[in-house]
């Protein structure tokens, strides 16, 4: 069967007229453009990124800078046959004669425009460097030092320019092509001791002087670029700067139970008050990016599940999306149902997780126990339609692994009918309650100004009074046909805890009433859950043993799978975080060239460090707790 | 009142407790240590990765970990007696776990938590610890991914099994691995 035709762009890109303009000013020396799948790609020769990034945000309104990747093309280049490897060829603008084996990518997002635009770089494999873009959008920090840590390629003015995931002292860039992935072999006891022997022996253990993390000139460490530093961040760095003031150096995680996982945060105190806060991540970083490579495209939805692990169903669904845009699949309508079904009951999971775990940090104990109790029921669900109670991975490229079993809808329909009374408890419980309105309103707060320049997405972002939700404005799954609204503060411009709080409390009923929705039309729309197209999903069991071309398909996927067409897409979907974006790049073959998580935690926890200063000690958990992290997504 | 021995099993009625008879009862002393440590295993109050949230779930409300006396988990090593490694860890998290169980008083005893902690999991790769029984002794590996909080309740009365039998700790891969450098 032939492969439909690729899904079209939700959004009409005003792509013409952006690259005119770009044009004009910098000509076609420096770049050109190609389009893949609906998205524009503009090449930039490096020296000028900084300025095109420049008239982006500042002329054509991309207010965020989203991502920051980079894609190693090794084995291309190797082959290539002039030196200095691949030649960038095809552009739409004419060819940029610029041998390459490595490409960093950039995605903006304008949300006046709605539309999004990719920058790419292309770099040499000797001392690959491009400028950074910190002074521009401050949110590039963290992504920066990830490209670095990962690919080990500098970003050239970085005020921080150090490792970011691995340890310090670690050798090599495990994102390259020529890092091996590590203990690949499959142990025997007849080669047991031979790969025993290659296993690193000694990590060093840790000295004491390691145990507080030096905090380099923290309080100035990146200022926000625009608007000048936070009022907060000055007001400490007053203090700080007061040679009456001794500080001291705290070290909180990365084993503490308030931080929501692993997460180390090197804090600079005087007296009671934070006047420098360094988050340092990677305790949990699990290479699985680099684990995706080596799996076939449905083989790598097992591996999707264990990042955010309090949203596994919306990871499963950003991942099949961007292949299936990849391969331009379309998906039956009761598996769309079914993915925006299970996904709000994720969001809710999510949200009842974040919420208890906030309460009890600063002290209300039981809200977490009533969370959790509701949970279970969550979980029940899931555990229903895939067997599992977390890991689901149920969702495939092409649809969904299996319909759902009889009384599923009796049950998502008690879990319905209970949520909206127990949501009313909660309120009941906290909104009025004086120590929690206390501890949280007006701690922590920043604006949307921040929010923007520090690409944070999701609630935090809705917080600060940006209506911004991929599920209306880039909808997909079909969210655009269900009713419901978007949470965002009306008020007062600023986030804080108690906000974050309470959005995330409206939220979940938006939830609910996305799930009544999906119910209603799961009960009047039959037919399959996935595609029929037999090149990405295999065929019924029951065709096996009647149809030869069955069998046939059936056992290309199961030994080889499918191999998508050269390219790369982008593809975000709205998890309870925010932004959750999969850059899945193919080279032909049947394994991904490279799987990207953009994952919404991890440009989020750059918050933390600027909110942190000028707060008491006692604040910290609750603006850990505030960010809504979870560490297998900040640190995958 | 009259001498009388008491069976252990009888010995707590409330008559006896009011009176203050409460008996007694034999045991060689081995075995009523090994009993008492069984009865209020404090675990250690950390988590790493998703494996760490089926932890959260099994002591919070529905599954109520309190019923085997064992709901007071202590943020500080110094207090604990159990560590539960829920989750991967990392190669950056390995001198901290570590660090962790050095810091914990004897007797100590360690729980596995899932694929990870006990192999490593889906993660053949040169980021995770194929297994914490490389730099920390492990007495009980618990499988899954991750394991249900049944899963978890069986392996903890799996280790106050062999608490009370007196069985041998678990060997640790790495030997060398608590010197310091
Ligand atoms: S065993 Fe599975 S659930 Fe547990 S930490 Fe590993 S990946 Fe997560």
């Amino acid at each position: 069967m032939a492969v439909a035709a690729p899904v079209a762009p939700t959004i009409t890109l005003p792509v013409d007229d952006i690259l005119a303009r770009l044009l004009s000013r910098f000509g076609d020396k420096i770049l050109t453009s190609s389009e893949f799948r609906g998205e524009t790609t503009i090449v930039v020769v490096s020296e000028h990124l900084p300025a095109v990034a420049q008239m982006l945000r500042d002329e054509l309104g991309f207010e965020q800078l989203v991502d920051i990747t980079a894609l190693d093309w090794y084995l291309q280049a190797k082959n290539a046959p002039n030196p200095g490897g691949i030649m960038f060829t095809g552009g739409d603008l004419g060819e940029l004669k610029v041998p390459a084996r490595f490409e960093v990518l950039y995605h903006f997002l304008s949300h006046s425009l709605n539309a999004r635009l990719r920058l790419t770089v292309l770099l040499q494999e000797t001392d690959p460097a491009v400028p950074t873009l910190v002074p521009i959008y401050s949110g590039a920090n963290f992504f920066e030092r990830e490209v670095y840590d990962m690919m080990g390629i500098k970003f050239i003015g970085h005020p921080f320019m150090r490792r970011i995931l691995m340890p310090d002292n670690w050798q090599g860039h495990p994102h390259r092509k020529d890092y091996a992935l590590g203990y690949e072999q499959v142990e025997f006891t007849h080669n047991i001791d031979a790969i025993e022997a290659l296993k690193p022996k000694s990590i060093p253990p840790p000295r004491p002087e390691d145990a507080i993390f030096e905090i380099d000139g923290a309080p100035t460490e990146i200022s926000l670029s625009g608007g000048g530093a936070l009022d907060a961040t000055t007001l400490a760095l007053q203090e700080f700067q007061d040679p009456s003031n001794e500080t001291m150096l705290i070290n909180l995680g990365p084993h503490h139970p308030s931080t929501h996982g692993v997460l180390r945060v090197g804090m600079q105190l005087a007296g009671e008050k934070v006047v420098g806060a360094v988050p340092d991540i990677g305790y949990l970083h699990t290479g699985i990016e680099k684990n995706l490579e080596y799996k076939t495209y449905t083989k790598a939805i097992a591996l999707t599940d264990r990042m955010d692990y309090l949203a596994p169903l919306s990871n499963n669904l950003g991942y099949c999306l961007a292949v299936e845009r990849l391969m331009g699949v379309e998906v039956p309508e009761r598996a769309n149902i079914l993915r925006v079904l299970l996904c709000e009951i994720t969001r809710i999971a999510s949200h009842l997780v974040a919420v208890g775990t906030n309460a009890m940090d600063i002290g209300a104990v039981s809200m977490f126990t009533y969370a959790f109790r509701e949970r279970e029921y969550a979980l029940d669900i899931f555990e229903m339609v895939s067997g599992a109670r977390m890991m689901t991975s149920y969702f495939r490229i092409g649809g969904c692994a299996l319909d759902v079993p009889i009384g599923f809808s009796s049950q998502v329909r008690e879990f319905i009918k209970m949520m909206y009374a127990r949501i009313a408890e909660y309120q009941a419980l906290l909104d009025e309650n004086p120590i929690w309105l206390e501890r949280t309103r007006g701690i922590g707060e920043y604006t949307a100004h921040d929010a923007l320049q520090l690409s944070l997405t999701g609630p935090l972002l809705r917080a600060t009074g940006v209506n911004w939700d991929l599920r209306k404005r880039q909808p997909y799954c079909g969210y655009e046909t269900y009713d419901f609204n978007v949470p965002f503060n009306t008020s007062s411009g600023k986030g804080d805890i108690f906000e974050l709080y309470r959005l995330k409390i409206l939220e979940m009923g938006e939830s609910l009433r996305i799930i009544e929705q999906a119910l209603e039309r799961l009960s009047i729309t039959p037919g399959p859950v996935i595609t029929t197209n037999r090149k990405v999903a295999p065929p019924p069991k029951a065709e096996l043993s009647t149809s030869m071309e069955s069998l046939i398909h059936h056992f290309k996927l199961w030994t080889e799978g499918f191999k998508p067409p050269v390219g790369y897409v982008y593809q975000a979907i709205e998890s309870p975080r925010g932004e959750l974006g999969f850059l899945v790049s193919s080279d032909g073959t049947n394994k991904p060239h490279r799987v990207r998580v953009r994952t919404p935690s991890f440009a989020n926890l750059q918050l933390l460090g600027h909110i942190a200063p000028g707060h008491t000690i006692s604040d910290m958990v609750g603006l850990i707790a505030m960010t809504d992290i979870v560490l297998g997504d900040v640190d995958r | 009142m009259s001498n009388q021995v008491i069976p252990a099993n009888q010995i707590a009625t409330t008559q006896q407790a009011k009176t203050g008879a409460l008996g007694a009862a034999f045991f060689k002393l081995e075995d009523a240590v090994r009993w008492a440590r069984t009865k209020s295993m404090w675990p250690l109050l950390f988590g790493l990765a998703c494996c760490a949230i089926e932890m959260m779930a099994t002591f919070a409300s529905h599954f109520d970990l309190a019923r085997f006396g064992m709901e007071v988990y202590r943020a500080s090593p110094r207090q604990a007696d159990l560590m539960i490694v829920a989750g991967r860890v990392s190669r950056k998290m390995a001198p901290v776990v570590r660090q962790l169980y050095d810091q914990m008083p004897e007797p100590k005893w360690v729980i596995a938590m899932g694929d990870c902690a006990s192999c490593g999991g889906v993660y053949n790769n040169y980021a995770i610890l194929q297994g914490v029984d490389e730099i920390i002794p492990v007495d009980v590996y618990i499988s899954g991914c991750p394991p249900r909080p049944e899963a978890l309740m069986y392996g903890i009365l799996q280790l106050h099994e062999k608490i009370k039998n007196g069985e041998p700790r678990g060997q640790i891969k790495i030997e060398n691995w608590g010197l310091r450098g």
